[in-house]
């Protein structure tokens, strides 16, 4: 028996915790190779290490019990109006594509509240990946739902032309109804009011913009305090979901004739272009750069086009390069600092 | 680790059902600090994102019913709500791939993995919690730091002011404390020693 290593030694020694928490792989691989020479060591390293265990867990469990805490108060402090959004509104000066752009719009972190209809029973459609679903609502209104959307609509559509739209983008071609506001709200709390209309909006989750695009009437936008914003034919907007920055600005009619298997990408990220790529191909795409996920990017393509095809024109115009195995794709290049 | 029904209690959290949206949070909390530490070292950037993004969950539950799949959605929302407030912060930012780069099962296992969640304590667990309640609010701190936190001495002495010889003395009392309340309870160390080694294997 090794009389110097005690459990005692051995809890407070800087090596062995570090084994034991796992923060060092040196210090694993020495305390293994250790025991494994002395065996003996067995009972006092066991001992230690559930003594480690427990005081590890007696913090783990203190901090998650303080964390629900926070939470808690957190919920009853918002429960009530949530903190204001500063909404600011200038044109587009990220646009760098003459021929199309998009607008924006804002963030209601918290006016979804206000307007959310939380008894009112629902319907969800799910559009799967390189499905492009046509559907019509009980008031004959139409939606195209692009590849990978998901929306839900209130199953008693004559009484609350209400529609959800979880995640994605759709296309709306609605009949008008002054008596009865046809709208729909993204899950970020967009709220988008028709006023005899056909429009786009595109609301993806893992995304930092939402954006509406009309292509002809009206909509109304609705957001946090602000008087709604009326976007005619040809107008659209951008909201980022994090800093509340709204942008208007022209949108080409043409970025809805997705609806017709045209893709058009108007100054997006490549995020966005990850997305839209994975839904249409079934292809996963994996950014080897990480900084590039952030670049902005403008292409258009048929659905027609092989993936490759779309990537060989992406590779000259912005100095990236691809490698494709089966259904995983790696992009690599930083087309951010042309 | 616990192990208990996400899809149960996620189907908790969008009835609106307090009780079970906090067990959630308690599930997932180990999950998200773990991965939150492998993007910024600042610990309470970490845990204010992990609030921050539950609280979204429980303000926009009504529509979350279509999140397929709330675990990959849960590391999405968090990721992008710690790296904007590590950016903010002007915070050291260490970037892990995206989670479609690194595949959630990749980062679940690096929790998963950390052997000390395997380390069965149930039947210490409640006289450790009871004896290090009774420490003094110093030893209390410095028990959290280095068993929880996982500091070494020299990062403890930077935050304490106390020094290393200080830190070591009063961590080496407290463990005695511990192990006599241990002994006091029936838990000799024979009898420690016969559960299973983790360590080994």
């Amino acid at each position: 028996m090794q009389s110097h290593i005690t459990v005692a030694y051995l809890v407070t020694d800087e090596s062995f915790v570090a084994s034991c928490l796992q923060q060092d792989p040196k210090a694993v691989i020495y305390w293994q190779q250790k025991v494994a020479a002395n065996p003996d060591l067995q009972p006092v390293i066991a001992e230690a290490t559930q003594l480690i265990a427990a005081m590890y867990h007696h913090g783990l469990n203190k901090e998650i019990a303080a964390g629900q805490q926070t939470l808690l108060r957190m919920m009853q402090e918002t429960a009530s109006p949530l903190p204001a959004i500063t909404t600011h509104r200038r044109l587009s000066i990220w646009q760098r594509v003459a021929a199309a752009v998009i607008l924006a719009l804002c963030t209601g972190a918290a006016f979804f509240w206000f307007t959310s209809p939380r008894e009112i029973q629902y319907t969800t459609v799910h559009a799967g990946t390189r499905q492009l679903k046509n559907i019509t609502l009980p008031d004959q209104s139409t939606v195209w739902m692009n590849a990978g959307c998901t929306l839900r609509y209130a199953t008693d559509f004559t009484a609350h032309r209400t529609i959800i739209l979880e995640e994605g983008e759709a296309f709306f071609e609605v009949i008008h109804q002054a008596e009865k506001p046809f709208t729909v709200q993204t899950s970020n709390g967009m709220r988008i009011e028709d006023l005899g209309t056909a429009f786009s909006v595109k609301s993806y989750q893992a995304l930092e913009e939402e954006s509406v695009g009309v292509v002809s009437g009206k909509v109304a936008i609705h957001s946090t305090a602000e008087k709604p914003t009326i976007l005619n034919a040809g107008e659209g907007i951008v909201a980022n979901r994090q800093t509340g920055r709204l942008q208007v600005g022209r949108y080409a009619t043409n970025a809805a004739d997705w609806v017709k298997g045209h893709i058009v990408l108007n100054d997006v990220s490549f995020r966005e272009l990850q997305l839209v790529l994975q839904n249409v191909y079934d292809v996963q795409i994996v950014f080897d750069t990480p900084s590039l996920e952030n670049c902005r990017i403008t292409t258009a393509f048929y659905k027609t086009n092989q993936v490759s095809e779309i990537l060989d024109d992406l590779k000259i115009v912005y100095s990236i390069a691809y490698t494709k195995k089966e259904n995983v794709i790696h992009l690599t290049g930083n087309p951010c600092q042309q | 680790m616990e192990h208990t029904d996400i899809g149960e209690l996620w189907q908790g959290l969008l009835k609106g059902e307090e009780a079970l949206f906090l067990q959630l949070y308690k599930v997932w909390y180990p999950g998200l600090l773990t991965y939150g530490l492998r993007i910024t070292e600042d610990r309470e950037l970490v845990k204010d994102a992990i609030n921050q993004t539950f609280l979204y969950f429980w303000q926009k539950r009504a529509v979350l019913t279509g999140v397929e799949q709330p675990a990959a959605y849960m590391y999405t929302a968090f990721r992008r709500r710690l790296i904007t407030a590590a950016n903010n912060s002007n915070g050291k930012i260490f970037l892990p791939g995206d989670l479609v780069e690194e595949g959630l099962d990749s980062i679940e296992e690096s929790h998963e993995t950390v052997l000390i969640h395997h380390v069965n304590v149930a039947n210490i667990q409640r006289i450790i919690d009871r004896a290090i309640g009774q420490l003094s609010g110093r030893k209390q701190e410095l028990i959290r730091m280095k068993y929880y936190e996982g500091l070494s001495y020299r990062q403890i002495a930077n935050k304490t002011k106390l020094t290393e010889r200080t830190i070591y003395n009063k961590i080496h009392e407290a463990i005695k404390t511990l192990r006599a309340n241990l002994a006091a309870d029936g838990h000799s160390g024979d009898m420690i020693a016969t559960i299973q080694l983790l360590l080994l294997l």
